[in-house]
């Protein structure tokens, strides 16, 4: 589905990611884990576009995308979300969503300035799928707020339903338990695993919180200093020796 | 049963009755004025046009730029010039004059795409800077520092001061009703999406550079038309009309009426423009007045004149989406949310 | 002429140099753009004015004068200034000082405007000009003074920044703010030292320069603007790139007006400093940064 291949990216001659590779599964939630500075981030920065790797590439599905603007990528199914929460707070949370149908959007300024068929036909339509998203997000009722006006968690809900209104094939989450509490990250879990089985979007999901990436992640990628160190399953990774040393700590075990 | 009353009040606000209803009046009430009275009057509808083009790029979209005295100088300069050179009439000049300056605004969004922020501002500066140089220097063309005497409009009878008084409101009417109506929709809310938050904007499938284009293109659009009136209006151009002073009297309108806001875009004009009719000859006092009310207004009143004045007409003491185009709720003070009670949904 | 040309250049480049240190120091303590400094500078010209011209003292008292100006000066527009000195509101900040540059223009006009509207402030020093190299070389007096006087400037700025508290204080908010609030630096005292600083050393240049040219209301921005070019060149936050950048913006301008036409001389600067501005916006000398998005 989504395949990164042998990526190395460098910031004024220090290395950040030094032949990456991975891939994500169709309908699978990867986790992607590992100490600060791993490169977790920039390899997100890559697969969007908002950085281009300095080698290798990223191909989804059959096309190269490595070298395509963030926008041309976006529109091709694959979305994210960031790890500060991003909302236009111009924009009220359903015109927000509005804003991740922008790709089908096909109306002319024409049609826009004199509110012409095909313009309020689209209107209509994007406000109608975008308040069925967040219906199914449970944040309908903050529709017509504005963004700023909601909570931490809140504003991330409506950012993933941004990012999942086009109905994408690829989701990638940036750190998306951020500063909720433990029960919260248990019900984001669901939700998360609950986008796969209702949408069949494969997830990639960066994350520091190890409740969320055991619960929710069929798989998990182990980044340290800008290269993969351990890829596999959870419970597999999780007791890999040098996952340990790197990031988990010797005082952690699962109890499972 | 206030529900229904505020209801009624929006779905009011944001249909085209009202301002087309005011327009009528205004045109009633100023066909009675005296020439001199009737002049203000035509600037201000002027500017009003004029900023709500700049709205759009300052308020909505984001885009910090100097450069918009010199592209309604160009359209003035272009529709004069025309006339007294080629002998063309008109309304052909002027809309030669609208499509030069939307070629040159859209030109004008290459350094945006680049730099952004006090760069671009300062960038554009020099280019409007250039253009006032240009206007200056090039006297076999556009006659220099002197300025000269372009042709007035007159049809239907009137006098003509009277005739781009009327052509002026039907036209300013028709820009404030389009853009309102734009920024409704899907153009509005991506002007909105990069000034907010480009690289979201971007994630989310946002075309940044073509949005800014197209913001740069219908902002100078209106910069064209606007100034082709002015030149028609002044029946004399000079290069002062057009320069730093009367930019940052133009920043002063959008910030006074409520940066980012279609009512703010009439507000402002009003304001600025009865306050200089009246600081005329004092020597120093303008500037005194305008550079201190700049300063308190971002100070104090970030938002602007337009969210009290829409307070007070629904009553009601903090608005939601009462605004005709989507509420910005940009401040230009980022004020902090109001409304975080509320329960985790999460 | 070369040599008068290029001395005339270097000595107009090192006063954009001085409203370039002005621009500088406030970017990099308060991550600020002063609109006004260019009018502050027109002040420090007027100022001297009134000093040498209509009191008729010396150039030491308008010094004097001109310290104590900007000094108030300063502290007013930190006052004013405050609640908007922070990294989110840049852009506040900026149409703030906007409107500072207009109160500051309109008071100049209220104050010097009804004696005419371009004034002359006698030379500092009078003499012939300094002849080297067997007449090859020639240096007018006036431009020896101005330089003198910005190379002062910058050994007093360079001494202030390596040897002071306060010097040392402004360089830590500049590299992290946020850390030199933590560890007790003031940093209001900071901002205000900053603001300060950059007003002075702007009011200085117009005292330096006002004897070379006619001073009038509205000189200020355009020298403002240069001045910005000049920090942008150097690279916005380095001291030393921004008196080179000064130089090398004062150079071009008088090679432009003397070898193309004096009228294309204002052209040139506005040029340099969009070219500037999109090509090298981390300056000529700056590193350059990956750019993100």
């Amino acid at each position: 589905m989504l395949d990164v291949k042998d990526v190395s990216l460098s910031f004024a001659g220090n290395q950040v990611l030094n032949g990456v590779d991975f891939s994500v599964q169709s309908g699978e939630v990867l986790g992607l884990i590992g100490p600060n500075g791993a490169g977790k981030t920039s390899i997100m920065n890559v697969i969007t576009g908002i950085h281009r790797p300095k080698e290798g590439g990223v191909r989804f599905g059959d096309t190269s995308i490595s070298r395509l603007p963030p926008h041309q990528i976006a529109s091709m199914g694959l979305r994210r979300t960031f790890q500060t929460s991003l909302l236009c707070n111009g924009l009220s949370v359903v015109e927000n969503v509005m804003l991740g149908l922008e790709p089908q959007n096909s109306y002319n300024i024409w049609s826009a300035l004199v509110a012409g068929k095909t313009a309020r036909a689209w209107e209509n339509e994007a406000r109608e799928r975008s308040m069925e998203m967040l219906e199914w997000m449970g944040m309908a009722r903050f529709a017509d707020r504005p963004g700023q006006s909601l909570s931490f968690g809140q504003q991330r809900l409506v950012e993933i339903s941004r990012a999942m209104v086009s109905h994408p094939d690829v989701l990638l989450l940036d750190e998306p338990a951020v500063g909720l509490t433990a029960p919260r990250v248990e019900e984001l879990a669901e939700k998360i695993k609950s986008i796969r089985d209702n949408f069949g979007t494969s997830i990639l999901l960066i994350e520091h919180v190890m409740q969320l990436v055991l619960s929710a992640c069929d798989r998990v990628v182990v980044m340290a200093t800008g290269t993969v160190i351990a890829d596999g399953p959870p419970e597999e990774v999780t007791r890999d020796p040098a996952v340990i040393e790197s990031y988990l700590g010797r005082g952690y075990y699962v109890e499972s | 049963m206030p529900e229904k009353i505020m209801k009624h009040a929006k779905g009011w606000l944001n249909s085209p009755v009202l301002p087309i209803l005011i327009a009528v009046l205004v045109g009633a009430f100023g066909l009675t004025l005296n020439p001199y009275t009737l002049f203000l009057l035509t600037r201000i509808v002027i500017f009003v046009m004029l900023i709500v083009g700049l709205n759009i790029m300052l308020g909505y979209s984001g885009q910090f730029t100097f450069a918009h005295a010199a592209l309604f100088g160009v359209g003035a300069y272009t529709t004069g010039l025309l006339q007294v050179h080629l002998g063309l009439p008109f309304v052909p000049s002027i809309m030669f004059a609208v499509v030069l300056v939307t070629a040159a605004g859209t030109l004008l969004a290459l350094p945006a795409l680049r730099i952004s922020g006090i760069h671009l501002a300062i960038a554009t500066l020099a280019v409007a800077q250039a253009v006032t140089w240009v206007l200056v220097n090039w006297t076999d063309v556009t006659f220099g520092a002197g300025g000269f005497r372009a042709p007035s409009l007159r049809m239907f009878g009137m006098d003509k001061t009277q005739t781009i008084f009327v052509v002026s409101l039907v036209l300013t009417t028709a820009v404030y009703l389009l853009v309102r109506q734009l920024l409704t929709t899907s153009f509005g809310r991506r002007f909105i999406a990069i000034r907010d938050n480009q690289v979201a904007a971007a994630a989310n499938g946002v075309h940044v550079t073509r949005v800014k284009a197209q913001a740069f293109a219908i902002s100078a659009a209106i910069a064209g038309l606007s100034g082709g009136l002015y030149s028609s209006l002044l029946g004399f151009v000079a290069p002062e009309s057009f320069n730093l002073e009367q930019m940052i009297l133009m920043k002063i309108m959008v910030v006074v009426g409520g940066i980012g806001t279609m009512l703010g875009s009439v507000i402002g004009p009003i304001v600025v423009l009865t306050l200089q009719e009246w600081l005329r000859d004092s020597e120093g006092w303008l500037e005194i007045i305008f550079g201190g009310m700049l300063v308190a207004f971002v100070l104090f009143l970030p938002r602007g004149l337009a969210p009290l004045i829409l307070n007070a007409i629904t009553g009601k003491f903090r608005s939601q989406s009462v605004d005709d185009a989507p509420q910005t709720g940009q401040s230009l003070n980022a004020a902090p949310s109001e409304n975080r009670k509320d329960e985790e949904a999460v | 002429m070369l040599s008068v040309l290029l001395t005339s250049g270097i000595a107009n480049g090192l006063l954009y140099g001085l409203i370039a240190l002005g621009v500088v120091v406030l970017s990099k303590a308060a991550n600020a753009v002063n609109f006004s400094q260019g009018d502050l500078m027109a002040v420090g010209g007027f100022v001297s004015y009134s000093v040498i011209s209509a009191a008729g003292l010396g150039p030491a008292a308008a010094i004097v004068a001109v310290l104590v100006v900007s000094v108030v000066a300063g502290i007013a527009s930190f006052l004013i200034l405050r609640p908007l000195m922070k990294t989110e509101h840049v852009m506040s900040l900026l149409i703030a000082t906007i409107g500072l540059s207009f109160l500051v223009k309109g008071l100049i006009r209220l104050i010097w405007g009804g004696q005419g509207d371009y004034l002359a402030v006698p030379p500092l020093v009078q003499g012939p000009p300094l002849i080297l190299f067997g007449g090859n070389v020639i240096i007018p007096l006036q431009y020896l003074v101005m330089m003198a006087g910005a190379a002062v400037i910058i050994l007093l700025f360079a001494a202030f920044f390596r040897f002071t508290r306060l010097g040392l204080f402004m360089r830590s908010v500049a590299d992290n703010p946020r850390a030199a609030q933590i560890v007790g630096i003031p940093t209001q005292l900071v901002l205000c030292s900053a603001m300060v600083l950059s007003i002075t050393v702007t009011a200085i240049a117009g005292f330096l320069l006002a004897p070379a040219t006619l001073i009038f209301p509205d000189m200020g921005f355009a020298l403002f603007l240069k001045g910005f070019a000049a920090a942008i060149i150097g690279g916005i936050n380095s001291l030393p790139g921004a008196i080179v950048g000064g130089i090398l913006l004062g150079v071009c301008e008088v090679m432009v007006s003397g070898y193309v036409s004096s009228s294309a001389q204002e052209l040139s600067a506005f040029v340099l400093i969009f070219v500037a501005l999109i090509f090298f916006p981390r300056g000529i000398f700056g590193a350059r940064k990956t750019r993100s998005v």
